[in-house]
């Protein structure tokens, strides 16, 4: 085989075993497309990786290797026999002796370790301690502890060890050789930490704990550690060496506690450190880096430079290598209850407890059933930035409130501190379950706690809301209002402010008036007691304007508000005020957006998006929906690329902190794709849409909005892609989905009706098209009036219907009026106007209005030239219609050119078998040759 | 996990080919080297290969053109080294058992072997050859995975190639040599 050709097959190889095995076949067909020679020599390769294991490759060198190198090895010291063992070999040699491959062949014949430790090392008078010992290790029966048999003297004085004889390797070789992930190589660390406590309980200490004596085999394919020299180190202890030559005798110090180090008694604790050591080993592959230890019993510590463990794994770490063994795990099991803790997204011992963290872990656990906790997390610290700011306004109650703050707070992380997870069934607690728990608790705990009885009710609110479970969020902020107005009286501030928040939870779960009204007391209460520009009046404003938004779309008073918002927190100072400015700008920019006032919204979330990005962390939710949000309006003002960076821009946030299923996600992923759509990237599009759509139904479930709308897009997409019967059904699906979640009359129904038609109109029914268009313009027209952009789409889909049935003089009408409404509400150079001039120019061509539809076309290829690619599929579009146009008129070298033009992109973009490019030479064809050759 | 080598000479390391000595880094880290592999042969205790490391380090100092001017370089000649090492030694035992001139060996002691083992070694040294006919950096990539046991990561650094690209160089290699070693 020639070397390319080789190259290109360890290429292909390479790439074919990350594929899933299931598809790696047909996957690797397309990839050869019709190549049979490559394809035939990937596949005899792959074969091999099926069974056994790749791994066994590995081994299989290793050995070849390994075993050369030992044949390297003088063996002229091996003594023939020890004590009853007759010796094979040496297995290796450490600081206390050698270790012997041997056999004992009486009374049973076995393979044993056989470690003997010079003479000169160990005084006479340990002899009778030895035996003391060895009948307490010979206790240890463990699956993952080596057997100790026997133990004597040699006949220069030193003394043997026999011991099961293990074939593993080191476990952290064993790690790196097999590649393992950070979860596998917690659960062989479990595995190791059993082993020790076992010891632990038959009291014994192994004092001497490090890779080399903790080897790994594997027994039915599962890793299976196999603990070595237990005890032994106890031998060496019991010298009376000075430090160095203690040090010396055992070898490394890397994996020796501090107290060790110093000759100090030891006890588990010590065990306990260095399997901190280990642990920190294993997730870092170097040491923990440490003071001489020589010199000075320091103890060591996370090496500074190791930021990629978790951070809960480096307060593991931390606790178990504390310099003071006091302020270690008290026990290995202790240890292991924190791994599993760890593993489990539970709360770890190791780390200083405080509420954020606690919820923060019980939002990882219920990441999946969960909707939107991250959500709830926010609301509940931003209850407790209330309660601080409380403390600071009214000094005579400051002392109640300190309390109240900090019972709340201990409440808190005592609700959501884990079950614990060996307890069968109370990791299965849900988040909503935990929360009724916890509203019993309030109401029979609390009782003598009125204050404290308020406080939480509104958290456990938020929390319902952060869950989405509006009713019962509603049901106990009502409940806590009416608490507050009875312990404080009606007027008072803090009932205004949990008014607000009702208000929130209503409107959030579709109640629009009853939060208007809730706001709108709220309003009425804070401006009465805290005045009309007090930082509390705007935010309540701001919720006020969200409500107007969300419900009758009352834009102008929604306006109105939200700018009064924004004038009032402009004038207010201190951080937490920023915040509320931030969410005030955020908010009027999304009222603006609605009212197409696209640059102020612009200008409005740039402010916003300042400000969050100053006082919040760079990928803090808030930051992310604020530029998400920026993004959506400049795609609307048709600023592909600047939408597109910034959609990256939070999806890399989003899926940072997040993780890749996350609703946010998700939507950051649909949002990019909807760029790269516009910007005639439909494939890159199409593959995001087919990706999340599975996801989606997982995620947010068979029935809800956002995946109504994913549906809707992969509908789209998949008509473009040619299927209009696969794309009638998603539209259905995604049409009876939203009929169901947001009623019969709502724009988005409008809009998924709109997309039906489109797709029935490809299916070549223009009939059933015109009629689901109509009622979509119907809608659109009730909801939003004659001038909304939404109603020129449904015109422009209409006018497709007249074109194809001929009725040229209907469709320049509704295209007229679709131009009309779109040059009202759009700047002359989006692409939406270039849109609509042409299709107007397409259909006064053919009603035989040449000369405007000329200009039209013309015009509107100016502006898809200037707003998009080079190789936007529009823009070849517009010259396609453009040519026809030309070619009508006798200008057949300039319908030529602008054809010609038009392929280039095309092939470039398709390919040259594409139907698209086929369909542009058979018009250049159909040109006469003088034209086509003459340019 | 980490991206950096245990295994560090300095990064401005240099031998001194003239005068026939090695400094005393090198001759650390090819200990270090030759211990880490025989480890994963023999568990327990890590061999002393002081026999295997001076072997080397003859090699490394002989070595006519061996300036080593940086760490992935070393890597690369050291792995080199220890290759050569193993199977001229592989060779002199095929040769001592078929009776053949035998040449003297620098290692002192008496070796233990049979003619198995010599062959198998052997056989994957050809097998490389083979492989480094067809693509030279692949069997670098080998070499330095098993003849000095650099980690994935570090065999990409030495090579200069993405970690991505040299694990899956390295799996679909290792389908390669499967292949090649395999029983027929």
């Amino acid at each position: 085989m020639e070397r390319n050709t080789f190259r290109e097959l360890i290429d292909l190889v390479g790439d074919a075993l990350e594929q899933p095995e299931a598809s790696r076949d047909a996957w690797l067909e397309q990839r050869c497309a019709g190549d049979t020679e490559l394809l035939r020599e990937a596949r005899a390769l792959l074969d091999l990786s099926v069974a056994p294991t790749l791994h066994g490759v590995t081994r299989d060198i290793e050995a070849r290797v390994g075993r050369a190198a030992l044949d390297l090895e003088p063996t002229a010291r091996t003594p023939g026999r020890i004590g009853p063992y007759v010796v094979d070999g040496v297995l290796g040699e450490g600081g206390m002796g050698v270790v012997y491959a041997a056999r004992q062949e009486k009374p049973l014949e076995r393979d044993v370790a056989l470690k003997v430790v010079r003479g000169s090392a160990l005084r006479p008078r340990l002899g009778a301690r030895l035996e003391a010992e060895m009948r307490l290790l010979a206790t240890l029966d463990h699956p993952y502890v080596a057997r100790i048999y026997d133990a004597g003297a040699t006949d220069d004085g030193g003394s043997y060890f026999a011991m099961e004889r293990i074939e593993g390797r080191p476990v952290t070789d064993y790690c790196t050789a097999h590649e393992l992930g950070t979860r596998a190589r917690l659960e062989l660390f479990l595995k190791v930490l059993r082993a020790v406590g076992h010891a632990h309980q038959k009291a014994v200490v192994h004092r001497d704990l490090k890779p080399s004596n903790i080897l790994v085999t594997e027994v039915d394919g599962e890793a299976t550690p196999k603990l070595i020299d237990f005890g032994i180190a106890l031998v060496a202890s019991d010298l009376e060496l000075d430090r160095d030559e203690r040090t010396a005798v055992l070898g490394t110090p890397d994996y020796m506690s501090p107290e060790a180090i110093a000759g100090a008694e030891v006890d588990t604790r010590a065990d306990v450190y260095a399997l901190g050591v280990l642990l920190h080993e294993l997730l870092t592959d170097r040491l923990p880096s440490r003071g001489d230890t020589r010199s000075g019993p320091d103890g060591a510590h996370v090496s500074p430079d190791v930021q990629r463990i978790p951070r809960d794994l480096r307060y593991i770490v931390d606790k178990a290598i504390a310099r003071n063994p006091d302020e270690r795990y008290a026990t290995v099991a202790q240890l292991a209850d924190d791994i599993v803790r760890y593993l489990a997204s539970y709360p770890v011992e190791a780390r200083p407890a405080t509420v954020w963290y606690n919820l923060q872990r019980f939002a990882v656990r219920n990441r999946a059933p969960v909707l939107g906790l991250g959500a709830a997390v926010a609301v509940l610290l931003g209850v407790s930035a209330v309660f601080t700011l409380r403390l600071a306004e009214q000094r005579d109650l400051a002392e109640t409130e300190a309390a109240k703050a900090t019972e709340v707070a201990e409440f808190l992380q005592d609700l959501f501190r884990a079950p614990d997870p060996d307890v069968p069934g109370a990791a299965d607690l849900t988040a909503r379950e935990i929360l009724e728990r916890g509203v019993d608790r309030v109401f029979t705990e609390l009782s003598d706690q009125p204050e404290v009885q308020a406080a939480l009710l509104g958290v456990i609110a938020d929390t319902y809301g952060g869950l989405g479970l509006w009713a019962e969020a509603e049901e106990h902020l009502e409940e806590a209002v009416e608490r507050e107005r009875a312990l404080k009286g009606p007027d008072h501030p803090d009932v205004g402010v949990l008014l607000r928040r009702l208000g929130q939870a209503r409107s959030s779960g579709g109640d629009f008036s009853g939060a208007e009204t809730a706001v709108r007391e709220s309003l009425a209460i804070l401006r009465a007691s805290l005045g009309p520009t007090a930082p509390e009046t705007g935010e309540a404003m701001t919720q006020l304007a969200l409500v107007l938004m969300r419900g009758e779309s009352r834009l102008a008073e929604a306006d109105s508000i939200g700018s009064e918002a924004v004038t009032i927190l402009r004038t207010a100072t201190g951080e937490e005020h920023e915040a509320s400015l931030a969410t005030a700008l955020h908010t009027l920019a999304f009222v603006k957006r609605t009212r197409l006032q696209l640059p102020e919204a612009r200008a409005l979330n740039q402010e916003a998006l300042a400000i969050r990005r100053r006082i919040l962390d760079p990928t803090h939710p808030d930051v992310l929906m604020t530029a998400s949000n920026l993004a959506v309006v400049v795609e609307h003002m048709g600023r592909f690329p600047e939408a597109e960076a910034l959609h990256r821009e939070v999806l890399a946030g989003r899926r940072a902190r997040l993780g890749a299923e996350h609703p946010d996600v998700l939507t950051s992923m649909n949002n990019l794709a909807s760029v790269l759509w516009r910007m005639g990237r439909y494939a890159e599009a199409e593959s995001v849409f087919r990706d999340i759509v599975p996801v989606a139904r997982v995620v947010h479930g068979e029935q809800h909005p956002t995946t109504a709308i994913l549906i809707n897009n992969l509908g789209v997409a998949t008509l473009r892609a040619g299927d209009p019967v696969a794309a009638q059904a998603l539209h259905r699906e995604a049409l009876e989905m939203n009929r169901r979640l947001l009623g019969e009359e709502h724009a988005r129904v409008a809009g998924d009706l709109g997309n039906l038609g489109k797709a029935v109109f490809a299916a070549g029914d223009p009939p059933g098209a015109r009629a689901i268009h109509r009622q979509a313009l119907e809608m659109r027209v009730r909801l939003l009036g004659e001038s909304h952009p939404d109603v020129a789409s449904s015109l422009v889909d209409l006018a497709a219907v007249s074109l194809a049935e001929s009725d040229a003089p209907a469709a320049v009408e509704q295209l007229r009026r679709a131009l009309e409404i779109r040059t009202r509400a759009l700047s002359d150079d989006s692409p939406w106007i270039a849109e609509a001039r042409h299709h107007l120019g397409v259909a006064l061509r053919e009603a035989g209005a040449t000369e405007e539809a000329e200009g039209l076309l013309r015009a509107a290829l100016d502006v898809r030239t200037a707003a998009l690619d080079p190789g936007h599929p529009d823009i070849g579009a517009t010259r396609r219609e453009l040519a026809h146009l030309l070619q009508g008129t006798g200008r057949l070298a300039e319908a030529a050119s602008e054809l010609r033009e038009a392929r280039a992109h095309a092939a470039d973009r398709l390919g040259e078998s594409h139907p698209e490019v086929q369909a542009i030479d058979a018009q250049l064809a159909s040109l006469p040759t003088s034209a086509g050759t003459g340019g | 996990m980490s991206d950096a080598p245990p295994l560090s000479p300095p990064a401005d390391v240099t031998i001194d080919v003239g005068e026939g000595r090695l400094p005393a880094v090198v001759y650390d880290e090819l200990r270090a080297i030759a211990s880490r592999h025989l480890a994963g042969e023999r568990p327990g205790q890590p061999l002393r290969p002081t026999e295997l490391v001076h072997e080397a380090y003859v090699r490394l100092s002989e070595a006519s053109d061996a300036t080593v001017t940086d760490r992935t370089h070393f890597y690369r000649l050291a792995s080199r080294v220890m290759r050569h090492v193993l199977v001229d030694a592989a060779r002199r035992r095929g040769a001592d058992k078929r009776g053949g001139g035998a040449s003297p060996l620098t290692l002192h002691g008496e070796l233990v072997s049979d003619e198995g083992r010599a062959m198998e070694l052997l056989e994957l040294h050809e097998a490389l050859r083979r492989l480094g006919r067809l693509d030279a950096r692949l069997e670098q990539l080998v070499e330095l995975r098993f003849f000095t046991g650099l980690t994935l990561a570090e065999s990409a650094a030495a090579l200069g190639v993405s970690p991505r690209k040299a694990s899956k160089d390295w799996a679909a290699a290792k389908l390669w040599l499967r292949r090649e070693l395999a029983p027929s």
